[in-house]
């Protein structure tokens, strides 16, 4: 009996407990979307809860707003190439490793793992001399795309690599009998049978490129129309200060491309975060 | 007749395989050179380049001339106009990794006990706990702006109790930071906790029950077979923990605007304040690169080697 009693005690702290810590997690974002419904007296008044009426006028004029959709298509332009440039270098450099023998190739190995040692802060400075003067590349997609796929490599990388390496070799010998080159092997098998671990790697780099904001800030200049959602939130911000409801509205149509990809591919970005930590 | 024939099969054997072997490392080239290059040109030559920066006085524009040997490293640490910045950037790094470990990490290893069984109720608490973690440190910080401001925000009537008077957390020197590490929590704790999840859903259920049918408590079956099991996942997120806590940059610059008050600097802020931002101090930013690069290297090699010893990235062997 003192043991049942016990047990329900436990489970009604727990769900106390979890619920409060939902609410602290759940309230700003909750309180955002709201924001956006409200006029900037109704936010001072009641800046948590439901609207006493939705007022549209914020959303209406932040979704009319060409801005924003510029906004978003830098954004999404910056995110694809990453990430298609993401998958394809890191699964061909992975696909040497797991499947060939050659000199050297531990060594080269850990070399493209150590971008994930070290923040992207650390090769900033010399990193914006690198794209302005030598590659001219200042003020550019560009400029953002292949520093985020050469820090974005390592981690591919390590995905891939043990991804490749659990493929059943049999398959491979039996190729190479029959005469199918590597590249050959890599593009007819390896990635038809990998899409589970491209999706993984593609949707975790599509995020972090999405999200990215120190490339963005020091390699574009003031032009705004180069200028992905980050930079964007920065601007709108800056341009309304104060303003609440449309820096609220502007932020909510910032998150709800975000929050539902988080909820179509929880499952990608759930398996890409444990991988390491399911298979060790 | 005989030997004639097996040497010619031993010169044909030979010439397939150096053609076999030039195939391969044609392949090699054309598999591998990609990566180099772009991780060559992107991750490795900025290193370099910030290690020679850091020698020299440098505006960022003409030739490296006014040589300084190590001044730039020993200026940061030692003079005034530098270590005001430089020193609290420090302390307030140090403050992101001891509330990360230390705070954070329990936090999440709490909710993973609490969330690891799979049900309904669960995958939605796991599902919300985990969400913010996919939102932009950017976006977020203006959230979090928003619910501290002291005249509009969701706490503004909270502080209005407990000042009388409207309260900006933010523009406190002292507790503007604390705003940082609950920013910090709120942001990554539901990451973490996913990783202890998906480590505690590996463990085998025979070995819990057995700790059950042998009479383990909840407690004791949490420290002496829960935790034990999990160690992997555990030493994992420490390293990720560590490395984040050392690159917090973004957050900052949504919580504070592009040019945060000393208070608030972080290791990665100072750098782009000293040299891309207002000071335009090369040499000093690369010296505070290298700083930053060292520490991260040492302690991640060391953890890799000590910590994750064979289940280190870099010995990761999966056999075929």
């Amino acid at each position: 009996m003192r043991n049942i009693g016990m047990k329900h005690l436990g489970s009604i702290f727990k769900y106390t407990f979890l619920v409060v810590l939902s609410a602290f997690v759940m309230i700003p974002v909750f309180a955002t979307f709201m924001g956006g419904f409200k006029s900037n007296a109704g936010i001072r008044l009641n800046p948590i809860g439901f609207p006493k009426v939705f007022n549209m006028e914020a959303y209406r004029d932040v979704i009319q707003n060409p801005e924003t959709w510029r906004y978003a298509y830098n954004s999404l332009q910056i995110a694809l190439l990453t990430v298609v440039l993401v998958l394809l270098l890191s699964s061909m450099a992975a696909f040497t490793f797991s499947h060939m023998k050659y000199a050297g190739k531990d060594f080269i190995y850990s070399y493209l793992l150590l971008g994930l040692m070290f923040p992207l802060a650390v090769a900033i400075v010399p990193m914006f001399t690198i794209i302005n003067n030598f590659l001219d590349l200042f003020n550019t997609h560009w400029a953002i795309v292949l520093p985020q796929v050469a820090f974005g490599l390592g981690s591919a990388i390590l995905f891939f690599r043990s991804f490749f390496e659990q493929l059943p070799y049999e398959l491979f010998e039996a190729a190479r009998v029959d005469g199918v080159s590597y590249v050959g092997f890599y593009i007819r098998f390896i990635l038809p049978l990998s899409t589970p671990i491209l999706a993984t790697v593609g949707v975790l780099t599509l995020v972090s490129s999405w999200n990215g904001f120190l490339l963005p800030l020091i390699m574009l200049g003031t032009d705004k129309a180069l200028h992905p959602w980050p930079l964007g939130l920065m601007n709108f911000q800056g341009e309304w200060t104060t303003e609440w409801n449309r820096i609220l509205a502007f932020i909510s149509i910032n998150l709800a491309p975000a929050i539902l990809l988080f909820l179509l591919a929880q499952r990608y970005i759930v398996a890409g975060l444990t991988g390491g930590s399911v298979k060790g | 007749m005989a030997t004639v024939s097996s040497q010619q099969n031993l010169s044909t054997a030979k010439r397939s395989r150096s053609i076999d072997g030039r195939r391969k490392w044609l392949a090699i080239l054309i598999l591998l050179v990609p990566s180099v290059v772009v991780f060559t040109i992107f991750v490795v030559w900025p290193v370099f380049g910030a290690g020679y920066m850091s020698l020299f006085k440098y505006k960022g524009y003409g030739p490296l001339i006014d040589f300084m040997g190590v001044d730039n490293y020993i200026n940061i640490v030692t003079k005034r106009t530098y270590n005001a910045f430089f020193i609290p950037a420090l302390r307030n790094t140090a403050l992101l990794l001891a509330t990360s470990l230390f705070l954070q990490l329990p936090l999440a290893l709490l909710c993973a006990l609490m969330l690891y069984k799979e049900s309904f109720v669960n995958s939605v608490f796991r599902l919300i706990l985990f969400l913010p973690f996919i939102l932009s440190e950017i976006a977020s910080g203006l959230i979090w702006v928003f619910m501290l401001d002291g005249l509009n925000g969701v706490l503004a009537p909270l502080f209005m109790q407990i000042y009388g008077e409207p309260y900006f957390i933010l523009a406190d020197k002292t507790w503007g930071f604390v705003a940082v590490l609950l920013v910090l929590i709120w942001k990554y704790f539901g990451y973490h906790m996913i990783i202890y999840i998906a480590g505690l859903q590996g463990v085998p259920k025979e070995l819990l029950e057995s700790a059950e049918i042998d009479g383990a408590s909840n407690l004791q079956s949490i420290f002496y077979v829960k935790i034990p099991l999990i160690s992997h996942a555990l030493k994992l997120s420490v390293f990720f923990s560590l490395l984040g806590s050392l690159q917090v940059f973004d957050l900052i610059i949504g919580l504070f605007g592009a040019s945060p008050p000393e208070s608030t600097q972080t290791f990665a802020t100072f750098i782009f304040e000293w040299g891309l931002s207002r000071r335009q101090q090369y040499g000093v930013a690369s010296a505070a690169s290298i700083m930053l690069f060292a520490i991260c290297m040492i302690v991640g090699f060391a953890y890799q080697y000590f910590v994750m010893g064979e289940q280190s990235m870099f010995r990761k062997r999966v056999k075929v």
